[in-house]
């Protein structure tokens, strides 16, 4: 088992160090990536801004709080961008051009292999602007921040970009049964929701589907919260019961499919 | 002439062989509409209305602007982008047509074919859903004037994406200033929030840029209409737009057909 993990995390390095090496030849693109992003930043700022200009709190929370909470949503937005994002594309071309083939045959686990292969270090640089946005926050507000704080923040977000990375796999297993895929969108298009307070769902039905199903509502509140020190434990360990069993139906499903794409090559 | 149609009724036609594309990315907008329902519910229910907004018409707004999201498509310059970097330009360089011309009516085609999809596609949950239908203002005058602003729009953005995508003469690429572009326009044409919210210098800065004109305002037309004035005003400022961009891409062009024909002896 530790021989298994040392040997994918030496895969890993070497394929990051890879995807390295080709973003410093097109340094260009990188830097307009940043810029590209940095706008898609001052135009969420902007959002927080205008609304609070009409409204004087959401859900109890000023306009500090929801710039801090979009802060830390963006850091793990743009892991998902350096690790998940540029593989959801691979893996639909893999699979259809049927390079997938060559994965399931190395004795390493295709899972994450085949998910974890292609990385945009450009989204690493870019973490430099969610530190400038919380900054910009804590200096305008002033937050009892402990260090045990900051280490369950840490966790939390670690957790949360598990979540998400299993959820885009997840809606990136039907491309073993039909060609056209375009579920993996689906965390993109609507991922701007967990940037927001989750007293937002307050509804049954909505806090079932967020809480639970598309957990939205733990992604990047239980680190912000963490870190403020309001953190409701209860809510961090339903966090981590969620990614295990969203590990779990990912295992599931994904046997399924590669299952199903075996017999369709044989 | 006869040429130039033929080769802009093949484009729709073919707009309409990736229609399942056009249909799942108008499946995701509305998702994403979905999402944002549930902030802008909890903001009501506290606050009755936020700027002029009450739910009904917050919702309505974000849901047509996906009515508009095709005019801001990308697909011009990448095209642009592709034809001069593969070398493809030169298919259409040593044809008898006037290049500018053939490419114009293509791409109008095309923009054709993705509005004509889109306009099926929203019109159906803006029929189905009764508070949604009431709030819109469909009059002559109101078709008439969005009608002017959606050709006009479609003319500017057109002109826009082939300026950028002429800058692929001189770049390796274009898909990193289409990333820095696409990103403002987000907010400058509304997408992000109806621009009414913002306060008046922000409005007053954007009325002058042409951005708005292909998505808010448009909007505005078919929920709060605005006044004769005020049409002929984002119309005029359209028609500079045009202009300029015109004159701009045709120099571009000029100079970036130049510098390939040289490159390619």
């Amino acid at each position: 088992m530790i021989r298994q993990i040392k040997k994918i995390l030496k895969i890993e390095y070497l394929l990051i160090k890879l995807n390295a090496e080709v973003m410093f030849e097109y340094r260009l693109d990188s830097l307009f990536f940043f810029i590209g992003s940095g706008l898609y930043n001052v135009g969420a700022l902007l959002f927080i801004t205008f609304l609070f200009s009409k409204i004087p709190l959401i859900t109890g929370w000023d306009k500090w709080d929801l710039i801090l909470l979009y802060g830390i949503g963006q850091i793990i937005g743009y892991i998902y961008f350096f690790a998940t994002s540029p593989n959801a594309k691979s893996f639909i071309d893999q699979v259809q051009s049927g390079d997938f083939d060559f994965l399931i045959t190395k004795p390493v686990n295709s899972l994450i292999l085949s998910t974890l292969r292609v990385f945009s270090i450009d989204a690493l640089f870019s973490l430099i602007q969610p530190a400038v946005i919380m900054g910009y926050a804590f200096a305008n507000k002033g937050y009892d921040i402990t260090l045990l704080g900051i280490c369950i923040a840490i966790v939390a977000i670690i957790i949360s970009v598990i979540i998400i990375h299993a959820l885009t796999v997840i809606t990136l297993i039907p491309t073993f049964w039909i060609i056209r895929n375009q579920f993996y969108r689906f965390f993109n298009e609507t991922a701007d929701l967990m940037n927001y307070p989750y007293e937002i769902f307050d509804g049954k039905i909505s806090k079932f589907i967020f809480f639970f199903m598309v957990p939205y509502a733990l992604l990047v509140n239980i680190p912000f919260r963490a870190l403020i020190g309001k953190l409701d434990y209860r809510l961090f360990i339903l966090q981590i019961f969620v990614c295990a069993v969203f590990l779990i139906v990912l295992r599931f499903l994904w046997k399924l499919g590669v299952r199903s794409y075996s017999s369709a090559s044989s | 002439m006869k040429k130039y149609l033929l080769s802009a009724k093949t484009s729709v036609l073919n707009a309409f062989e990736y229609r399942s594309f056009v249909i799942s990315s108008i499946l995701m907008h509305l998702l994403g509409v979905g999402a944002i329902f549930f902030l802008w519910n909890k903001l009501i229910r506290d606050y009755t209305t936020v700027g002029n907004y009450n739910l009904t018409t917050i919702m309505t707004y974000y849901l047509l602007t996906g009515l508009f999201i095709g005019f801001f498509s990308d697909r011009t310059a990448k095209n642009y982008d592709n034809w001069i970097r593969s070398g493809g330009l030169s298919f259409f360089l040593v044809k008898p047509i006037k290049v500018i011309l053939h490419l114009f009516f293509k791409e109008l085609g095309s923009r054709i074919g993705v509005i004509l999809m889109t306009t099926v596609a929203f019109a159906l949950p803006i029929i189905a859903i009764p508070s949604i239908r009431n709030t819109l203002v469909i009059t002559p005058s109101s078709i008439f004037w969005l009608i002017c602003f959606s050709v006009l729009s479609n003319l500017f953005l057109y002109l826009f994406f082939w300026t950028i995508g002429s800058l692929s003469f001189w770049m390796v690429g274009t898909g990193g200033i289409r990333n820095i572009i696409g990103n403002l326009i987000r907010i400058l044409r509304g997408s992000w929030f109806p621009l009414d919210l913002a306060p008046m210098w922000f409005q007053n800065i954007l009325a002058l840029l042409p951005f708005q004109y292909a998505m808010f305002y448009p909007i505005k037309i078919l929920t709060d209409p605005p006044s004769h004035a005020e049409n002929i005003k984002g119309l005029a400022v359209l028609g500079i737009s045009i202009l300029v961009f015109a004159l701009l891409a045709k120099w571009i062009w000029d100079r970036g057909v130049k510098r390939f024909d040289s490159v390619g002896n």
